[in-house]
């Protein structure tokens, strides 16, 4: 009887463990170095960031996971964003998530990467 | 003349030829899907705008015909320096990075005016740009009824709303009943 409460214990335990384990995914998204406005730069704009977009379950993954409340975007008709600093994760009205961001190249630090 | 058209209609044969024949195609401008996308012309010899941004030859630059329609009236009406035309929508329109909107073939990029009329970026921040004319040009955006809301940033123009990163381009958002993509 102690040997089956021990192994049933240790079950539990090991069973606990890889819940914790975090899970990775492939991700879904694509990235481009950029400079501030890469659609129109000005004449001698430098490409200083990588913007990254995620879209599909690996947006998903992002918005879901992030506490702050979506609110609602007035520059796409029934579209939801959770922004957290420079992370701006959306929710159309067609269930299709994006999430978006950029990375200075020089320092590391993070930029809004989205826009209208 | 009321009394001289019911003359006609009553005149046997003669409102049948007057009326479209059922077998013939519609008229090429009835022809027109007015949710299908077409791409701007692309500059157009003294067509009143021109294009610019990415990506290359336009291909961002669909809309339906109705957008497409306003920016050549625009064009048209105005007797000034020709506008920049950015990104409207990809072919089939949908997700265009790393824009939140730009899917539905409604909304149009378009640079601020240059004092010195030169077809090149400009920022409302920055010397050599020309408010009066930008309000202008936002005012005939305007006053065709077919807009929705104009995002631009500078504070000083009239019948626009802010929006993050608005300082070298508006937004016309156009009115439309067409479905989403």
């Amino acid at each position: 009887m102690p040997k089956a409460i021990a192994a049933l214990a240790l079950l539990f335990c090991s069973t606990a463990a890889i819940a914790q384990v975090d899970a990775y995914s492939k991700l879904s998204g694509s990235l481009t170095i950029t400079s501030e406005n890469g659609d129109d730069p000005p004449p001698g704009a430098v490409k200083d960031r990588v913007g990254f977009v995620l879209y599909g379950a690996s947006a998903k993954q992002v918005y879901d996971a992030m506490k702050v409340k979506p609110a609602l975007n007035v520059c796409e008709d029934g579209m939801r964003i959770k922004t957290a600093g420079a992370l701006e994760c959306s929710r159309d009205e067609q269930d299709n998530y994006t999430c978006m961001f950029a990375i200075m190249l020089a320092n590391g630090r993070s930029k809004p990467f989205g826009s209208c | 003349m009321l009394r001289s058209q019911r003359s006609n209609l009553d005149y046997p044969g003669l409102l049948e030829k007057w009326l479209p024949d059922p077998e013939l195609p519609p008229a090429p401008s009835q022809q027109v899907d007015p949710c299908g996308f077409v791409q701007l012309p692309q500059n157009p010899a003294g067509g009143g705008y021109y294009s610019y941004g990415t990506p290359a030859r336009g291909a961002g630059q669909y809309g339906i015909p109705g957008t497409i329609r306003l920016i050549e009236d625009v064009a048209r009406q105005r007797n000034g320096v020709p506008f920049g035309v950015g990104n409207i929508s990809l072919a089939k329109g949908g997700r265009f990075d790393p824009h939140k909107s730009h899917r539905n073939g409604t909304d149009i990029d378009i640079r601020p005016l240059r004092s010195d009329g030169a077809g090149r970026p400009a920022d409302w921040r920055q010397p050599g740009y020309d408010r009066a004319a930008t309000q202008a040009l936002i005012d005939a955006f305007r006053a065709s009824g077919q807009v929705r809301t104009i995002w631009f940033n500078d504070p000083a123009i009239k019948g626009v709303r802010p929006y993050p990163k608005h300082n070298d381009h508006f937004h016309v958002s156009v009115r439309s009943t067409c479905p989403k993509r």
